[in-house]
């Protein structure tokens, strides 16, 4: 009893710094933060999930196939679980600040093992209380399930969770091992991650690909119910989602555990208590696992992390090599792309989340475009494509989209609060602040461009038919946009600068000038919509240039400004 | 030469942290700025160096307006500000390259001034280290070393000893003397009364944003007509103030 009072406090501790950190939890109220933007975002993806969940419900109910919700589900909660689990065991697990407090502290290697793994559960839940279980429930009101249905959904949804979070985190003791060789911890970090999920998804790619071979020559058609004028073309649709949801079904039955939560939730009845059973003593199993091999190893691979891991080198300089003269504004330059690129905290947030979160977006849109308008060519829908046409408003989403991708990026939102107290060094040095100003600006500029490289050379392979011109001058105009929207956020920054802040993340999570961030996208949205409304009458050509004098002007505005005003914007760095 | 004419600084109306000082810190002398905590010190070295605006007055580094002229005047003054935490995920060479790089020295100087400067403060063989990983004195040496590098012609320094070993400590006072036998100048503000008493030519005591002191601490004595120490009469000073 005494035993568990020490973890349970233990935990309480953990937790309360955990999220006192994350800025959700107001640290004097103790209530939500509701000034936290986060806590919005939240918010939003909360009432996202549950509309998304209505719609699929609904539309699988239409066809006659509500339960294959099910399958699709318990993929997705799969993937994102393990995937959250392999960023928890860094972050959490064996990387956490706050670790290094606890090693002194009288607690064997299994209680800090647990309550650290409890930690990361409790992660773990939040998400899924927020994403999860509302389209859980919603399933259940929709599909009329039994009163029953709800608390066993939370049971299962945490046991599924709780398995195959242990599982991973199992697999990652042994990798995290495996690559001990490599001295630099954000890099190893890195590596960790990406093998980790080679291996994870390496499996769920296979089983998907097996499906959709096997399942393209025995293709059976049952529900067909619909009128005749119709019926074709709707057996095909109906055909496809089949043939989608199969595959889903395959890949879960590989994954025992998924297969099991499904089948619980699936038919209520006697059935599903014995498969919640299975499930939870595969969970006891898995942590009794976890646990033997983690009381031996867990405080082990935490001191030797803060050991090894950018230890002095104790190497000898070599001034000849080292002392290169550069020009001093490059210098310049060179320091802030150094000053995010060395800083794992500034590059996780804002290079690798954005690079990997375009490249998805690329991936998942190369992939799923050809579907979708083949499914429309299969279901006669070819003449959709010859009204299509390419005119000024078409050219006007494209730039509002490239606008909205730029809220992804947020490095000079953060440009002088970065250097916290120390900013005061960018006062003192003989660089003229214009300058400083442009310098700074640099790598938003470079990041937003690769923003519209990556976009625009999406569209161009996707749509060919996009004349080249029109890509490029769609370049210069989201250019234009680039340097209104980076020179903004750098006088947010200069205007309201967070110099006094206790850790990198708080700066970067509990930053109030993200919201503006939000409000310059709907601004400069509506100013594209605006001026696609006003030039309605004009051609193409007229109305793109209209649209690049109008961005032009602006940036030659705020240019001038900057370099008039550029010694009042610093003056809040003191 | 740093020349403070008539400057005053309020952050709020009608509450003035400095009022109306003047002070004159010639070529070859160390000045030694002093004063209790909020008396004003760090605004009127702030101010000094270009981090906070002037209200009213002006500042002449080597007669070049820090107000009018900021980047001329900036290039005639080296800082060590009072926090030594900066470029923490720079390595202690890449920091100096880059503090090499913005004051436009040339690759063969630098080469030869890093590799003195370094050995003398014991901090050569830490260079390619993160300075995330150097001491709190050690950090302390590395801007130090980054003012040494770019030599320039005055020297203002925050609270430098503080963190410093006795042997660095030792050493610094001694290039402080050694700059200013070369007719340069040195302002550094301290709390360290005896360090104040033994190794500057004059001193300034600041109390309430108003210089109540400037001279020698032989002035001081005659004035004050005591023979206490500097601490002694620091004490008198500022107490009279008060009342």
């Amino acid at each position: 009893m005494k035993k568990n009072k020490k973890i349970f406090n233990l935990l309480k501790t953990m937790l309360k710094t955990s999220y006192d950190t994350s800025g959700i939890i107001d640290s004097d109220t103790k209530k939500l933060n509701k000034k936290s933007i986060k806590v919005w975002i939240i918010g939003l993806v909360f009432v996202i999930t549950i509309y998304l969940s209505y719609i699929i419900i609904n539309s699988l109910k239409e066809i006659g196939i509500p339960n294959i919700f099910l399958d699709a589900f318990f993929l997705l909660l799969q993937i994102l679980v393990m995937f959250q689990t392999i960023l928890l065991v860094i972050n959490v697990l064996y990387f956490s600040k706050d670790i290094e407090n606890y090693l002194s502290l009288p607690i064997s290697s299994r209680k800090l093992l647990i309550t650290k793994f409890s930690v990361m559960l409790s992660i773990i839940f939040g998400v899924q209380i927020i994403i999860f279980l509302p389209s859980l429930f919603i399933y259940g009101v929709r599909t009329f399930q039994d009163i029953l249905f709800y608390p066993l959904t939370v049971i299962v949804l945490a046991l599924v969770s709780i398995f195959l979070s242990t599982i991973v985190s199992i697999v990652m003791i042994f990798v995290m091992r495996l690559f001990r060789f490599i001295k630099s911890k954000y890099l190893y970090q890195n590596i960790v991650i990406l093998v980790m999920t080679i291996i994870i998804f390496l499996p769920v790619i296979n089983v998907l690909n097996i499906s959709n071979i096997s399942l393209d020559s025995q293709i059976t058609v049952e529900n067909q119910a619909y009128n005749e004028e119709t019926r074709e073309y709707e057996t095909q649709a109906v055909q496809q989602i089949r043939t989608m949801f199969k595959t889903v079904k395959d890949t879960n039955k590989c994954f025992i555990v998924t297969g099991l939560g499904v089948k619980a939730l699936s038919d209520i009845n006697f059935n599903t208590i014995i498969y919640i059973l299975e499930i939870l003593g595969l969970d006891l199993l898995a942590i009794a696992i976890f646990l033997s091999i983690g009381r031996f190893t867990y405080i082990k691979d935490i001191l030797w992390n803060l050991s090894m891991f950018d230890k002095k080198k104790n190497k000898k300089v070599k001034l000849y090599k080292r002392c290169k003269v550069r020009n001093k504004n490059y210098a310049y330059f060179r320091n802030e792309i150094k000053a995010i690129i060395k800083n794992p905290t500034y590059f996780m947030h804002y290079i690798y989340n954005i690079l990997i979160v375009l490249i998805s977006i690329v991936g998942f849109t190369a992939t799923i475009f050809p579907i979708v308008v083949q499914a429309i060519i299969d279901v006669g829908g070819e003449e959709v494509f010859n009204e299509i046409t390419f005119g000024f408003g078409e050219f006007s989403f494209i730039i509002g989209l490239i606008q909205v991708m730029f809220t992804l990026s947020s490095l000079s939102l953060t440009a002088i609060s970065r250097y916290g107290k120390n900013a005061i060094f960018f006062k003192y040095i003989p660089i003229k602040f214009s300058t400083q100003f442009r310098l700074k600006n640099m790598p938003q500029l470079i990041m937003n461009t690769i923003i519209v490289i990556i976009i625009l050379g999406t569209i161009h392979y996707l749509i060919p038919a996009i004349n080249n011109l029109y890509i490029l001058l769609m370049f210069v105009i989201s250019m234009l946009l680039n340097i209104i929207n980076t020179n903004i956020l750098l006088i947010l920054d200069l205007l309201r600068p967070n110099l006094n802040y206790e850790n990198e993340i708080t700066v970067i999570k509990q930053n109030d000038n993200k919201l503006f961030q939000y409000i310059l996208t709907v601004v400069s949205c509506l100013i594209i919509w605006y001026l696609k409304e006003i030039t309605k009458e004009t051609n193409l050509n007229t109305s793109i240039i209209i649209e690049m004098i109008v961005f032009s002007v602006i940036v030659i505005g705020m240019e001038i400004f900057i370099s008039k005003k550029s010694n009042r914007l610093f003056k809040k760095i003191i | 030469m740093i020349d403070i004419i008539n400057v005053s600084k309020e952050y709020r109306k009608n509450s003035k942290v400095v009022e109306n000082i003047n002070l004159r810190i010639n070529d070859g002398e160390i000045f030694g700025f002093i004063g209790p905590n909020g008396a004003g010190k760090t605004t009127t070295i702030k101010m000094m160096t270009g981090i906070l605006d002037i209200d009213e007055g002006d500042i002449l580094i080597d007669s070049k307006s820090i107000k009018k002229k900021p980047v001329v005047a900036k290039k005639r003054f080296g800082f060590v500000p009072d926090d030594p935490n900066m470029f923490l995920k720079l390595t202690g060479i890449d920091y100096l390259n880059f503090i090499a790089d913005i004051y436009e020295i040339s690759e063969k100087e630098r080469i030869d001034k890093i590799e003195e400067i370094t050995k003398e403060f014991e901090i050569y063989d830490a260079l390619e280290d993160k300075i995330q990983s150097y001491s709190h004195g050690m950090r302390q040496k590395i801007i130090i070393c980054g003012l040494l590098l770019h030599n320039p012609q005055n020297w203002i320094l925050d609270e430098p000893l503080t963190g410093l070993d006795p042997k660095s400590s030792f050493k610094l006072k001694n290039m402080m003397k050694e700059h200013v036998k070369n007719g340069k100048c040195v302002f550094f503000s301290t709390h360290v009364l005896e360090v104040a008493e033994r190794l500057c030519d004059r001193i300034g005591i600041i109390n309430k944003g108003k210089i109540i002191f400037v001279g020698t601490y032989d002035e001081m004595k005659k004035r004050l007509g005591g023979d206490g120490s500097l601490e002694e009469l620091f004490m008198e000073i500022t107490g009279n103030e008060e009342k």
